[in-house]
């Protein structure tokens, strides 16, 4: 590792533990913990939620907070599963198939210690990878130019397209939606208007704070009252909590090789934009009951069904931030989110941000690391409170949230007309929700449209001018490959496997 | 005949709705676009002349799938969740008034209270509570703690 990394690393470590910075990493831990228990919610609404209480913090505030809810979030919906057969959200559904079948054996702590244990450490191999590869990618930073930035930009939407959702020509639709209106507004280049309708709201173009609150918080509350669930789990009690934390926390050491594997299945699909934390689950779960010598216990409370997928989703954490920071490219919603706050605070990705921002990436990892020990830690002591939140009737929690997300969209630029847009959008994002279009590639264009667009433009500028060849450069000569694998290996691999069944039957 | 046609594309519609509303968008987005300069026009044409394309690709996907699957009515559940939808959005609505007119800290506790007192029936002492609490976490959080002013609504300057 290059001394300017060490020294970074050093230097963030040292303000992370200073007060009152401290304070931040703990409280975002326990709000991501809160918001993850409770229905209806999850880390990306409280992401969008906080952007307009954090948008006059410093960066290193804002930093740390977020580092927290990326971390924070993903453990105690591990924990509604295994405890109610319940997922808190999409992701642990894997967690249930044996955490739950555990709980009815009585063995609920050992699963919820082995959940925590292979969480944590599992999220710190995470990290560790995404440190080792901070000096290459500040090297590949530096490296890129326009035609590859222009390029990454379009092979990361294609691949979310892709893999996101259950149609490439939905997800690229939403993508185009998603380019064309952060268009909306003034033209960079030429100060003309674009598509404003003559309203002066629209001058500026959209702003990203109403709409992720709108897509990410108010759609999910729409989505809760159109539901008429009452509570999440809907049982009061906790029953069969027996079992041993501490053996539990043993077995993640006992079953070593597999928790490595798993974390770095993790990590390698955290980095592929588009693959969510449910991917990485499943895939490792799938990897665990495949090398198993005895798989006959999977689905009925092996712990090896608990520890591989733990270890998989918060790994994947680390990865998620590989091209988030070095590229500019979320891997998810949450990272969407977390790229529109650092965009809003004047942080750009990729070569800014780490050559002349080092130290608040480290401060992000930190907080990332931080964040998951104090969840495992804290979720271990506090299973049963925390577990009683998913009872929170549903009908005191919505005008909480309502209000919250309305008060953010119009505290940003005091303008109500934001509120407006944000309920637009929410309804919008219930109906991608509820029609199976992916909101993720529409959310992520909006992030990715000035890359797209700058880019575009200095690259045909340059090719103009002979500055570059765009065709003789190999980093958009193999992006370029990539994005065509990706439009069209999807469909290949459908007719390939219809032959197949074809042949069979 | 008419009929007929009515009873194939009843069904379509509720799937097709977004991708025709957002067919709509991209094409009336599309047409604007010309009467920019050529300098501001060729990427959002770009862009939307491909939106356009790959919608009406999936408008015909869909159309299709629709012929092929047998008809149905609307369930009495799904037309039990379209109307929990108007009815939040009708909340929603009030929540936005509420704080135009009366700023956000005080119109989110008054919206707070009467969704409480009246949406979910809770006890008059109960949804003052938490309504009162929902108010003062706003007033501590903004004013005192970041030192944010909140949004004072369009009432009070007009009263003073």
């Amino acid at each position: 590792m290059d001394s300017m990394v060490l020294e970074a690393a050093l230097e963030s470590l040292a303000l992370v533990l200073s007060w009152p910075y401290i304070l931040y990493p703990l409280a975002g831990t326990l709000l991501a913990m809160v918001f993850s228990a409770t229905p209806g919610l999850n880390s990306s609404s409280l992401m969008a939620l906080a952007i307009p209480v954090t948008y006059a913090w410093d960066p290193l505030a804002v930093m740390l907070l977020f580092g927290a809810f990326v971390g924070g979030a993903t453990f105690m919906g591990s924990v509604t599963a295994i405890l109610f057969n319940i997922p808190g959200k999409a992701q642990n559904a894997v967690t249930l198939l044996d955490g739950y079948p555990m709980t009815e054996q009585g063995q609920a702590k050992t699963a919820i210690g082995c959940a925590a244990a292979s969480s944590a450490l599992g999220s710190t191999l995470g990290i560790f990878i995404l440190v080792a590869l901070i000096p290459l990618m500040r090297q590949a930073a530096i490296a890129l130019g326009p035609a590859e930035y222009l390029m990454l930009a379009i092979w990361g939407l294609t691949m979310l397209a892709a893999l996101v959702g259950n149609s490439v020509i939905k997800g690229l639709a939403a993508a185009g939606m998603g380019l064309a209106l952060a268009m909306v507004g003034y033209d960079p280049r030429t100060a003309e208007q674009r598509f404003t309708f003559g309203l002066e709201y629209l001058h500026d173009g959209l702003s990203l704070v109403p709409v992720f609150l709108g897509l990410f918080a108010l759609a999910e509350v729409i989505d809760l009252v159109a539901s008429g669930r009452e509570t999440l789990s809907g049982r009061l009690r906790v029953q069969h909590m027996g079992g041993s934390v501490t053996e539990g926390v043993r077995s993640v050491f006992r079953h070593f090789g597999l928790f490595l594997r798993s974390s770095v299945i993790g990590t390698v699909i955290g980095a592929i934009p588009g693959i969510g934390s449910a991917v990485a689950g499943f895939i490792a779960y799938g990897h665990a009951s495949q090398t198993a010598r005895d798989r006959s216990r999977f689905g009925h409370g092996d712990i090896r069904g608990v520890l591989a997928p733990e270890a998989a989703m918060d790994a994947k954490d680390g990865g998620a931030l590989i091209p988030t920071l070095a590229l500019g490219i979320p891997g998810g919603t949450g990272t969407a989110v977390l790229l529109g706050a650092l965009t809003l605070h004047g942080l750009t990705p990729g070569r800014e941000l780490l050559t002349e921002n080092l130290v608040l990436v480290f401060a992000l990892i930190w907080s990332l690391f931080l964040s998951n020990w104090i969840t495992s830690l804290l979720g271990l002591a506090l299973v049963n409170p925390m577990a009683r939140l998913s009872t929170i009737r549903t009908s005191r929690m919505v005008p909480i949230i309502l209000a919250m997300a309305v008060l953010g969209a119009v505290q940003y630029r005091g303008q109500i007309a934001d509120a407006a847009c944000a309920v637009f959008f929410g309804l919008l994002g219930y109906l991608m929700k509820r029609l199976d279009w992916s909101r993720i590639p529409l959310v992520i264009a909006l992030a990715l449209a000035p890359l797209f667009e700058t880019n575009l433009h200095l690259t045909l500028r340059l090719q103009e001018l002979g500055r570059i060849d765009f065709w003789s450069r190999p980093v958009v000569i193999g992006l370029l490959l990539l994005t065509i694998g990706n439009l069209f290996l999807p469909a290949l691999v459908g007719r390939l496997r219809s032959y197949r069944g074809g042949r069979r039957q | 005949m008419t009929v007929g046609r009515k009873r194939r594309l009843a069904p379509v519609l509720p799937g097709s709705g977004l991708t025709l509303a957002f067919l709509a968008t991209a094409s009336l987005m599309l047409w604007v676009s010309f009467d920019l300069s050529r300098t501001s026009a060729w990427i959002p044409q770009l862009v939307l002349a491909f939106t356009v394309m790959l919608l009406l690709l999936q408008l015909s996907a869909e159309l299709l799938a629709a012929r092929a699957a047998p008809t149905g009515g609307e369930t009495p559940a799904a037309g039990g969740r379209g109307a929990r939808v108007v009815h939040a959005l009708a909340w929603i609505s009030l929540l936005m008034l509420a704080s135009w007119l009366l700023g956000t800290a005080l119109g989110s506790a008054l919206f707070c209270f009467a969704w409480l007192r009246w949406h979910a029936g809770d006890r008059w002492l109960v949804s003052l509570a938490i309504a009162g609490g929902l108010g003062l976490v706003l007033w501590l959080l903004f004013v005192v703690l970041f030192g944010v002013g909140l949004y004072a609504g369009v009432l009070w300057p007009l009263l003073r």
